[in-house]
């Protein structure tokens, strides 16, 4: 009961006008962005974040949110009309969406689309609002061992779940930690990495690396690969799918809800996993496996509502723990701290209207999306008819500003390009930038828990296994890295992914 | 021998920051377990980077499953986009927001399909007028906008 009070009252603070307009205008861009290919929701946050500095903290945390669950809903279409996912959480929409498309089934497909993620969003809103409370409650007695314990497990787990190899994932993760380290040193005040640069004594900025890692990486290696994108000009039929394409459809999306609310908590989970999660489930449970690929709803309906749902739960150990599960998490938390809001336990209890009004906004910002999306599906599809060489000047344009605009100075374009580079090598060998970008956030945050547990136990490692929540996140991440040991699990890993092919 | 590059560059690359950070940071005090001084943290780091970097030569050299040439770059397209942003940077406090946008607009374009001179116009024109209304006059970010 208290939490549908505490929920109404977030319904009113993410309903007051100022702060349905950020909602609108975050999930209008969020879908801009899902629909261009090449500019993901990291980069584009990761840009705007400098100028949410004067918004109040719910509403550029509203706006910021719904950039990230817009972009899903964006990525989709593109994937059904143009077979080009928008956003990796689409890459198997693409597979029966754009084969409906081609049997002229476009729009229902789109219809499904929406209508799923719609159906993700709103159970995913309550799942949150029913499960962070008392999440809280347990995270609120948590002292620096179990906090190191549980970053641990969510940096392994980054590494396990996410695709590619573990070993370089590692490798990322421990990156990230050393560039988290640049900059004055908080218990002795000495200066690390800094290289005499008064810009560094603070650290390197998190904006600064995302929009090098994701931005101009992104730009770079589109521009590399020039793959001629075939738009289906045919008339979108009509918009509704057919009384037992819906019936197929929803129990598909039921089952892609409940996969995605899952996975999305998890480390390194999020919305890609799920949706490949729920392809592969649909497949399982289906009496014909043999004809996904050619035009399944059912392979629509499940990873369209998967996504969304894990985008969306993504947000429970962020706004409990304050232990962020991807990059764009780790943006928000950065979203949180610039505006004096410290990320963990605390946020529903000292600022129960922001921790509230944002997971009302997420409801309130599906709905939005709905309405964005069906009926105004013919002003997206014009827009990727906008070619490349006038976009990519332009988002280059938006990432200088933004970088720029972080503390005035132009050195910080300058370390931009520095990640770019960097982030285009690492792409070239095949690392994800995901994990280095957690370790990077988390990294300072794990040397603080890790020295003040060592402190309080005069240097004796043992602390870690005598806390018992700490012994066992500690087990399920030894457990995770046995999982790797396993003869099938190898490969289940490589085949959850495979349909990216 | 079969060499994997992917794995051998990927393994480099981050021996040299696991080095560099040790180098680097040899300065700092380590102080020990029980009161870690502010090198302990960054040391134990440096040393894992050096070791997975390790592990990843050997399985890209003794190792390897198949051979995977070294990937090539496009040193063109590299050094268009993160020039004309540092060009960008360059030109921005001494000329202004619409003379940087320029030059970015301009350096950027040649990294893509083959530029036309009036459509590179029109898109200064364009994005300039664009980010000086939204970014300086919409948003106030402190910019200097014209030359003079």
């Amino acid at each position: 009961m208290e939490t549908l009070t505490s929920l109404l009252m977030g319904i009113q603070q993410a309903a007051t006008p100022t702060n349905l307009f950020f909602c609108l205008i975050g999930t209008f861009l969020g879908t801009l962005i899902g629909v261009l290919p090449g500019l993901g929701p990291a980069a584009t946050i990761a840009m705007l974040l400098p100028m949410t500095f004067r918004l109040s903290p719910l509403a550029s945390l509203i706006m910021l949110a719904g950039i990230f669950y817009g972009a899903q809903y964006g990525g989709s279409t593109t994937a059904i009309l143009v077979r080009l996912p928008g956003e990796s959480s689409s890459v198997v929409t693409c597979l029966d969406g754009y084969a409906m498309a081609r049997q002229g089934r476009a729009g229902a497909a789109l219809a499904v689309a929406a209508l799923g993620s719609f159906f993700a969003g709103t159970v995913a809103t309550l799942v949150i609002a029913f499960a962070a409370p008392p999440l809280s409650q347990l995270a609120i007695t948590f002292g620096p061992a179990e906090y190191v314990a549980l970053m641990t497990f969510g940096l392994v787990g980054a590494t396990i779940l996410a695709s590619g190899s573990v070993l370089s994932a590692v490798g990322m993760i421990l990156l990230g930690l050393l560039l988290g380290l640049v900059g004055t040193d908080l218990s002795s005040g000495a200066l690390r990495y800094t290289f005499d640069i008064p810009a560094l004594f603070d650290g390197l900025g998190f904006v600064t690396v995302a929009v090098g890692i994701f931005g101009l990486t992104e730009i770079i290696a589109n521009l590399e690969d020039s793959a001629p994108r075939i738009l289906i000009t045919s008339k979108l039929s009509s918009l509704w799918p057919t009384r037992e394409e819906f019936r197929r459809s929803v129990a598909a999306m039921t089952r892609g809800t409940v996969l995605g609310c899952l996975l999305g908590v998890l480390p390194g989970g999020g919305a890609t996993l799920s949706s490949f999660a729920s392809y592969s489930l649909e497949k399982k449970v289906s009496k014909h496996p043999e004809r996904f690929g050619k035009g399944m709803i059912e392979g629509v309906a499940g990873p369209e509502s998967a996504n969304n749902a894990g985008s969306q739960t993504a947000f429970i150990p962020l706004l409990t723990l304050g232990i962020p599960v991807g990059a764009v998490m780790a943006l928000m938390i950065g979203a949180m701290m610039i505006h004096g809001v410290a990320p963990g336990p605390g946020v529903i209890k000292s600022n129960p209207q922001i921790f509230w009004g944002l997971i009302a906004s997420m409801w309130i910002g599906n709905a939005m999306l709905l309405v964005i999306n069906l009926p105004l599906i013919g002003i997206w599809v014009k827009l990727l008819s906008i070619p490349y060489r006038f976009l990519f000047p332009s988002i280059l344009l938006f990432c200088c500003i933004g970088v720029y605009s972080l503390n005035n100075s132009v050195l910080e374009i300058g370390f931009a390009v520095f990640f770019g580079f960097l982030g285009y090598i690492f792409r070239k060998f095949d690392c994800e930038p995901a994990p280095m970008l957690l370790g990077f956030i988390l990294g300072p945050m794990l040397e603080e828990n890790f020295r003040r547990a060592m402190l309080i136990n005069q240097g004796s490692y043992m602390i870690f296994i005598q806390r018992p929540i700490s012994l066992a996140l500690l087990v399920a991440t030894v457990a995770l890295f046995l999982l790797l040991l396993l003869p099938g699990f190898q490969k289940k890993r490589t085949d959850m992914f495979q349909e990216e092919q | 021998m079969r060499l994997d590059w992917k794995n051998i560059g990927a393994g480099l690359t981050y021996g040299l920051f696991g080095a560099l950070g040790l180098i680097l940071g040899g300065e700092l005090p380590m102080g020990d377990a029980a009161a870690m001084g502010p090198g302990y943290v960054p040391r134990m780091v440096s040393v894992a980077l050096v070791g997975i970097g390790a592990i990843l030569v050997f399985r890209g050299t003794l190792r390897s499953r198949s051979a995977i040439r070294f990937p090539a770059f496009s040193w063109g397209i590299n050094t268009l986009v993160l020039g004309s942003v540092m060009a960008f940077a360059a030109t921005l406090e001494r000329a202004g927001l619409i003379a940087a946008t320029g030059v970015l607009v301009a350096v950027s374009v040649f990294a893509g399909e083959k530029p036309r001179a009036k459509e590179t116009l029109a898109l200064i024109a364009a994005l300039s007028t664009l980010v000086v209304l939204v970014f300086v006059y919409g948003l106030g970010v402190h910019m200097r906008v014209w030359p003079w």
